[in-house]
């Protein structure tokens, strides 16, 4: 668990960088399109 | 922090210097109410994205809410997903592309006329409008108080004067450049902040050996914990507090729905989806977004939290046992006068300048158009021929709302209130504007008094939370001092209301009329796009 001493704190730790990463496919993939 | 002034001034002066540029490169460009209020309505997304960001940034989110995770750990990660979660991905993907299609649709270029423009009401523009100017101050008093408190051991000058200053400076670019001077000057102060904080980063995982084993050592010192903490219910910098303690209460309630959700009812972060001209602008601008959000307030964070292991390493103590007073404000700046090198030091008082700077800025900007558009000129001033393009109210707004301001923070504000005056404008933001403005771009239904009477109840109830309970959150006595009701966020329990009241109000009054929501929903054409 990434050397944490729970798993809500690795949960927390892991989708602030997996929101991160869907913001930015997300933005990508959107990039030329008016939606 | 040690600075030897001699190096700095000449820095500093530099860094005034292109400040000054971009000022004056606002104010060039400033020919309309437009240009003043929306920069004129077509901001380079990557632009918008570093604003927002900066905006919503400031000093004490850096200094004291790292500090804070000097003191509670990693468990304050969860306040960054809530930040990128909600602040980024859902106000960007879907809040902002509704509020800029619509902010278009009826002209609108403040956070107050979009309201009243929505529910063709000039109550629900004044009301906000007042709610902005009256409680705004608290929260830009406090970021300004913050600013200037850090600086005094550097400089050596009284707060007054570092304070007025600071506001000067702020002043001179808001009040002459508008909104487009104010976006100029977020790109560059977020570009310092972005850069330094990587470096931060960097440096602090790679001086404990990498990730997991860093987190692991930070792990091994869960014995450390204070009795203090463990009884307000600490587990350990890496674990999450026991349920329903007041740590708890103060992680979930106040800061991770609190400051996490409150970003979307935060009117100077509102009108910068009105600054962009299209929805693939707001596309590309959550890229950046979320980048500087994750390495910002993520940075600051995991710089706050593993400074117990390298303060325990080479003292043989955890963090709030080195920082004098256990003033946790004072962690940050001093895990980077002991372990950063000078040249960085440098780079960063700049990162906490350009972060207190731009949150300023944008909210004198807001503060001062609301009181000059949204309270004065469009309420007092009836006659249309006095109104036309004129500039001069909304400078006079900002103008009163610096002063305001300034004395607010100065002869005011108890010292210690910086984080409190954050915490209760999200509050109220939240419990005012958040159910009205969801409303307003979600929900055809919603009616003229469905939105004020739920902007009206979330604040009375908000501030009565406050009185009654939660004291604590402007550190003043309440009526009643009863756990766990004194530590639950006032702004989420305004927010409830607000909601509650919206729908049902809404379902047993007149509707409005179906053609002007129509015109409010709707799909602009590719021609008025590229217009």
């Amino acid at each position: 668990m990434l050397g944490f001493g729970d798993f809500v704190t690795f949960l927390g730790y892991t989708l602030t960088v997996l929101v991160t990463i869907v913001c930015i496919v997300v933005g990508i993939a959107l990039w030329n399109k008016e939606v | 922090m040690n600075v030897n002034l001699s190096t700095f001034i000449p820095i500093l002066i530099g860094f005034l210097g292109v400040l000054g540029y971009l000022a004056w490169l606002g104010y060039k460009r400033t020919t309309s109410a437009k240009d003043y209020l929306v920069a004129g309505g077509s901001v380079n997304p990557y632009m918008m994205a570093l604003s927002y960001g900066a905006a919503f940034i400031s000093t004490s989110a850096i200094v004291g809410f790292g500090g804070m995770a000097g003191k509670h750990g990693f468990q304050m990660m969860w306040v960054v997903f809530a930040n990128i979660g909600v602040g980024i991905f859902i106000a960007y993907l879907v809040f902002g592309k509704r509020m800029r299609q619509m902010g278009s649709n009826l002209g609108s270029h403040t956070f107050s006329e979009f309201l009243g423009k929505r529910f063709k009401s000039k109550f629900s523009q004044w009301f906000s409008g007042i709610v902005i100017f009256i409680f705004m101050p608290l929260y830009a008093a406090a970021v300004m108080r913050g600013a200037a408190e850090f600086m005094v051991p550097i400089f050596g000058i009284d707060i007054k004067w570092l304070a007025m200053i600071y506001i000067i400076i702020v002043a001179i670019y808001v009040i002459t450049g508008g909104l487009k001077g104010v976006i100029y000057s977020d790109s560059f102060l977020g570009s310092i902040m972005l850069v330094s904080m990587i470096a931060l980063i960097i440096f602090v995982y790679t001086k404990l050996g990498g990730i997991t084993s860093a987190h692991q050592q930070l792990t091994d010192l869960a014995h450390l914990v204070p009795q203090g903490l463990k009884a307000g219910g600490h587990t350990g910098w890496t674990s999450f507090s026991v349920f329903n303690s007041e740590i708890w209460w103060l992680i979930v309630s106040t800061l991770t729905m609190g400051v996490g959700i409150g970003v979307l009812s935060q009117p100077q972060l509102l009108v910068r989806f009105m600054t962009v001209k299209k929805n693939k602008d707001l596309n590309r601008a959550m890229v950046v977004g979320a980048i500087f959000i994750l390495i910002v307030v993520g940075g600051a964070y995991i710089t706050g939290a593993l400074s117990n292991v390298f303060f325990y390493n080479d003292l043989g103590k955890i963090t709030v046992d080195v920082v004098a007073n256990t003033n946790i404000d004072q962690v940050i700046p001093s895990f980077i006068t002991a372990y950063m090198p000078q040249w960085f030091v440098y780079v960063f008082l700049l990162t906490l300048i350009s972060a207190g700077i731009s949150t300023s800025s944008a909210q004198f900007h807001t503060i001062g158009t609301a009181l000059g558009k949204d309270v004065i000129e469009d309420n007092i001033t009836k006659d249309p021929k006095k109104k036309v393009n004129t500039l001069l109210w909304k400078r006079i707004g900002i103008a009163i709302a610096i002063v305001f301001t300034f004395t607010l923070g100065i002869y005011v504000f108890p010292p210690g209130i910086v984080a409190k005056g954050t915490a209760f404008f999200f509050a109220i933001a939240a419990a005012a504007f958040l159910a009205p403005t969801i409303g307003a771009l979600f929900w055809r239904g919603t009616t003229k008094a469905g939105a004020n009477w739920s902007m009206i109840s979330g604040l009375v109830v908000s501030i009565g939370w406050v009185l009654v309970f939660n004291g604590s959150t402007l550190k003043i006595k309440s009526l009643f001092d009863i756990a766990p009701w004194k530590y639950i966020e006032p702004g989420i329990v305004g927010l409830i209301v607000s909601i509650i009241v919206l729908f049902v109000v809404s379902i047993y009054t007149k509707k409005m009329d179906q053609d002007h929501v129509d015109s409010c929903f709707a799909k602009q054409t590719v021609e008025q796009l590229e217009a």
